[in-house]
């Protein structure tokens, strides 16, 4: 039962430092076989960018941006490009590789589809767009990033809530590569949020993305265990929160 | 120093190269792509300033098999996109 039942979290806002950690931390219990299937969504507090594992930090951060706007600049352990995550619903999916699609890209449409679907709840038309993207009127709204580790599949995301583009791109440098891209106009016009989209509240969209989270599955609300959450400070503090791993590219 | 290219599909690839004289000491590829395991991306680095990849006649072919056997595997580039950054790498 442990193993196909899904622990859902209840909503929490967190640091940078320990929203990764957590994920990291359930993932080893996961590995030790002492927590089961496990979907977290939350916020951050304070407002942070994050970005990819192989990314160059000083290339795509504005650190004195940040610093002035106190926005918190994380790491993260998976792939991807850099996220400012502000006023939006961030999601984690954690659990055996086997009961997530073998390819790749199969569950990141898998995954992205689950959103598509949250979208669908709130009357938002969205697509998802290889690899890891899901669009509105072909502007981002959300991305994920995945990982496989000792058999524990890990992907999180994001689904944009309101949009504040001058804060966005204050702390994000746009490569220059990215700005005579196939895409067209202002990278700011790339995006957008559910809030441009439709004018619900914020319960509306924690709503629709548990029940399309949740949807046909076996689940239940739990909570972090105590060793979970020694073990994802420890984690903060010795990596995501640590300067060396944040500048290490 | 540094080359890049975006791949198609709107991902970044950047190669940046450390120099000692005439030799390359050290490689460094970035970029917003997905990589599995991570961990493999410093390995595939060090093989590529190891094996001198860039002066292979078959730099795509040599970057697959390693890839292949490796059981590493890279998502938003491919061996043809490193490759060409590789060609005619010169200190």
């Amino acid at each position: 039962m442990l193993r196909k039942r899904w622990r859902v979290l209840r909503y929490e806002k967190a640091s940078a430092a320990y929203n990764m950690a957590l994920d990291e931390a359930i993932a080893e219990a996961m590995a030790f076989r002492v927590a089961g299937p496990t979907m977290r969504f939350y916020g951050w507090e304070p407002a942070a960018v994050s970005i990819g594992r192989f990314q160059k930090l000083n290339e795509v951060v504005d650190m004195e941006s940040c610093k002035r706007l106190g926005v918190d600049v994380v790491r993260r352990s998976t792939g991807g490009g850099a996220v400012f995550h502000d006023q939006e619903m961030t999601y984690s999916v954690i659990c055996p590789e086997d009961m997530m699609p073998a390819d790749i890209n199969d569950a990141y449409r898998e995954i992205g589809g689950w959103i598509v679907n949250a979208l669908k709840f709130l009357g938002i038309d969205g697509t998802f767009e290889p690899i890891n993207d899901v669009l509105v009127d072909g502007k981002k709204i959300s991305g994920s990033a995945q990982s496989r580790r000792k058999g524990i599949f890990v992907q999180h995301g994001t689904l944009i809530y309101e949009l504040d583009r001058i804060k966005m791109f204050s702390v994000l440098k746009v490569p220059k590569d990215k700005l005579d891209s196939h895409f067209l106009g202002d990278p700011a016009e790339r995006v957008t949020s559910i809030r441009e989209q439709k004018k619900v509240p914020w319960e509306y969209v924690a709503a629709a993305m548990a029940n399309s989270f949740i949807m046909n599955r076996e689940w239940y609300a739990g909570d972090i265990t105590a060793d979970e959450l020694t073990r994802a400070e420890i984690i903060a503090k010795m990596r995501y929160g640590n300067a060396e791993w944040t500048f290490e590219r | 120093m540094e080359r890049w290219i975006r791949v198609a599909g709107g991902k970044t690839l950047s190669l940046d190269f450390e120099c000692q004289g005439d030799d390359v000491v050290r490689m460094m590829i970035s970029g917003d792509f997905f990589f599995y395991p991570e961990e493999g991306l410093e390995r595939l680095e060090s093989f590529l300033v190891e094996e001198k990849v860039w002066r292979s006649d078959d730099p795509e072919g040599v970057i697959a098999d390693y890839l292949k056997k490796n059981k590493l595997r890279a998502v938003g580039f491919g061996p043809s996109d490193l490759a060409f950054l590789l060609r005619g790498l010169k200190c």
